[in-house]
């Protein structure tokens, strides 16, 4: 009878493992970019997580972070964005657009290229994202010149 | 050879049956141990899975472990994430060690199964052999071996399908190379079908001889039921 607790206890942990588990999410983009291009991350409040980016420039390269600073690099440059949870939500959502956003994929990543105007393409993503009922958090990197660019994120949506 | 001699030869050759019996019926009940066993190195892994998840998180996601990563992930890689890769893999130690020790544990434990304490009393002749028969408790004897071919079928199914996933991981490393290297892609479900191929060719003498046993208890059982029928209406006198 013991024994039978101790495997049904068991089987509740790694049920509850198993929910856990499939509430981690990985992204990734690369590519080469030239002109003005943009890292796109977003989420959904509820979603903690990080996002590893290097950048190799091909010749001079500014980067802009979502704070306004900026950062001229030469040589290859790796930095992390970590993705604080901000809030709770109950109930469940999905928007669509350049960073598309749902239950399934609750954290998203995108690389645009070339996307002439960065403030206006960060605009038309705010819009989209500005629809949904829960509330998104977007970060937003801007690459000015030629790199190859490799950004991965991992998150955890509970 | 006399009609006493003969009686105590068949008993004797019962008695030895009932003996593999015994070690079968206490192999069901290891069957238990081996699950909470497998069990417990399953909750291992899960959790090593998810400290290395978390440890991705807090420091920054490098690269996802997994056959595409191999080639997708090279830039991420050269930064050092073979690290993160390494303790990812080696989870799948927990459930492998399992299976192998749980195995060596079970047939340890079988083999530590006290049995052939008939001996002493068959030593008698046929009044011992008939004091045996008599004591029997034959609606036990005929449970024991009824739970006996079910958890020695259980068990050897439980071991195939654990060296099945054994084989796998073990062919899924040069199926890795395959694709990183020589750009061989090899569908996930041939391999699964190749290593049960290969567990399956590597185990048919054990597996001969296990459906053989089986069919050996089915037909014990059919001979005792008849006989403890015939052997409850006679009278012997000792």
């Amino acid at each position: 009878m013991r024994r039978s607790w101790i495997i049904f206890l068991l089987v509740l942990v790694i049920s509850v493992q198993l929910v856990v588990l499939s509430s981690f999410h990985d992204v990734e983009v690369d590519g080469f970019v030239n002109g003005n291009s943009v890292i796109g991350v977003a989420k959904w409040n509820y979603v903690q997580g990080s996002i590893h980016v290097t950048v190799t420039p091909m010749g001079p390269v500014e980067l802009v972070f979502s704070d306004g600073s900026s950062l001229n690099i030469s040589s290859q440059y790796s930095f992390t964005i970590q993705l604080p949870r901000t809030g709770d939500v109950i109930g469940n959502g999905a928007i669509s657009g350049p960073l598309a956003l749902s239950q399934e994929e609750p954290l998203n990543l995108t690389l645009a290229q070339n996307v002439g105007s960065v403030s206006n393409y960060v605009n038309s993503i705010r819009q989209s994202e500005g629809i949904s009922q829960i509330p998104i958090d977007l970060t937003v990197v801007a690459i000015y010149g030629e790199a190859e660019v490799v950004a991965s994120g991992f998150g955890i949506g509970l | 050879m006399s009609e006493e001699a003969l009686v105590v030869g068949k008993v004797e050759e019962l008695m030895a049956a009932l003996d593999q019996v015994k070690r079968y019926r206490a192999l069901t009940r290891l069957l238990v141990d081996f699950l909470v066993i497998i069990l417990v190195s399953v909750v291992v892994m899960f959790f090593w899975e998810l400290a290395v998840n978390l440890y991705k998180i807090g420091t920054g996601y490098y690269c996802f472990y997994g056959p595409p990563m191999v080639y997708t992930c090279t830039a991420s890689l050269a930064t050092g994430s073979h690290l993160v890769q390494t303790l990812a893999g080696v989870s799948l130690l927990a459930p492998t060690a399992a299976l192998l020790g749980g195995v060596y544990w079970v047939d340890r434990k079988l083999k530590s199964v006290e049995v052939g304490e008939w001996k002493e009393s068959l030593r008698e002749g046929f009044p011992g052999a008939v004091k045996l028969l008599q004591e029997m408790k034959w609606d036990s004897i005929l449970d024991d071996i009824r739970a006996s071919k079910i958890g020695y079928t259980v068990y050897f199914l439980v071991k195939v399908i654990g060296y099945w996933v054994f084989a796998f991981i073990v062919l899924f490393f040069p199926y890795v190379l395959g694709i990183s290297f020589l750009h061989v892609e090899l569908n996930l479900y041939i391999l699964a079908f190749l290593s049960l191929g290969l567990v399956l060719v590597l185990s048919r003498n054990d597996l001969q001889k296990k459906y053989n046993q089986v069919l050996a208890l089915d037909s014990l059982m059919f001979e005792l039921r008849w006989f403890s029928d015939g052997f409850k209406s006679a009278k012997f006198e000792t």
